[in-house]
């Protein structure tokens, strides 16, 4: 574990050591984090790269499949250049040209009941970006099984919602969705601003919950709908007879 | 009194009926499944899908606020006269 910055980084991120209770030992804390990103596509590249801009130490990233035309759009880890080439291998090369500090590992496959359990135990805090509902709640199980925070971020279409889960105090995904729901269709409306908004704030609270400060959305959810520009915040509860976290 | 509920639909059912926020009026305060059932009546089919499962009862995988605050899975509550209810129906990872 790093108990010092060293100058490079001092330079690097001089104006966010200025933000009140974070400072040093926030940056310190980032700095010796493992994070967690699936997928790093049009919410989870974003979340990946604002990550590596805050200095996170290291990224492990799950995303199967080549890049292709119809990603570009949100996909803002992926360049036209690599349309046919891994996904991932353009994401890793991407955020280490941002932040050439920053170690990624980077698998070239989506999370799944075979690999959640060593996927998070490797991270300290999981950002859950998948569109799958099979991956989410694979991670959301590993995530309340080995306690590890993880944050909730969604969209579709114009809206978006977040929420922070610390497994036992927290509702967890299960909590809210049991069940696959029916009506899901895997393609669905996205704008890029969109997700990389709610990515946005998934990155603030993951760097709350790393760097102890701040009012992470404990027990919260904020929906926002950009087509009229307005935000809600719901008091969400965690379901007594939850089959994943009830125990805990 | 007749008592209004004001509805806001999100996500694929504010897709599936074209519209984010509606209202429905009822001879006094109704349960919450009354007025999911009477949103799928006036929404048709592809809302009916949405909200409710194949046996009429709530779909699980909604998410009901009323106001501020979430409805607890598997209740079944009063709303008033001018309460808002707001359906969730979950999304992903974009």
């Amino acid at each position: 574990m790093r108990t010092e910055l060293t100058s490079e980084e001092r330079a690097v991120y001089e104006w966010q050591l200025w933000v009140d209770d974070f400072g040093e030992k926030g940056q310190l804390a980032l700095r010796n984090a493992s994070v967690l990103v699936s997928r790093c596509g049009g919410l989870g590249g974003p979340v990946a790269y604002e990550l590596a801009a805050a200095g996170v130490g290291k990224l492990i990233l799950a995303h199967e499949g080549d890049v292709e035309y119809s990603d570009l759009n949100r996909q803002l880890l992926m360049t036209q250049d690599w349309v046919g080439k891994p996904r991932i291998e353009s994401a890793k090369r991407r955020l280490q040209e941002l932040n050439p500090r920053l170690e990624v590992e980077a698998h070239n496959a989506n999370v799944n009941e075979e690999n959640a359990a060593q996927l998070v135990g490797a991270a300290d805090l999981v950002i859950d970006c998948a569109p799958m509902f099979e991956e989410r709640f694979a991670m959301n199980r590993q995530a309340v099984l080995q306690r590890k925070p993880i944050i909730e971020c969604a969209m579709y279409d114009l809206e978006a919602s977040i929420t922070t889960v610390i497994p036992g105090r927290t509702p967890c995904l299960a909590c809210l969705i049991p069940s696959i729901p029916p009506a899901w269709k895997r393609r669905f409306p996205v704008i890029g601003a969109v997700s990389g908004a709610v990515g946005c704030m998934a990155v603030m609270e993951a760097v709350k919950v790393l760097a102890g400060f701040g009012e992470p959305l404990l027990g919260r959810m904020v929906h926002f709908d950009l087509r009229s520009a307005s935000f809600s915040e719901f008091q969400i509860q965690r379901d007594p007879d939850c089959a994943v976290c009830s125990s805990l | 009194m007749l008592c209004k509920i004001h509805l806001v639909y999100t996500g694929q059912l504010r897709s599936a009926v074209g519209m984010s926020e509606d209202a429905l009026e009822f001879e006094q305060p109704a349960r919450l499944s009354e007025v999911l059932t009477a949103a799928a009546e006036k929404r048709g089919e592809a809302a009916r899908r949405i909200l409710l499962s194949g046996d009429g009862t709530i779909q699980r995988a909604l998410v009901l606020m009323i106001g501020d605050a979430q409805v607890p899975r598997g209740t079944d509550p009063v709303l008033e006269n001018g309460a808002q209810l707001t359906i969730m129906t979950p999304i992903s990872g974009g």
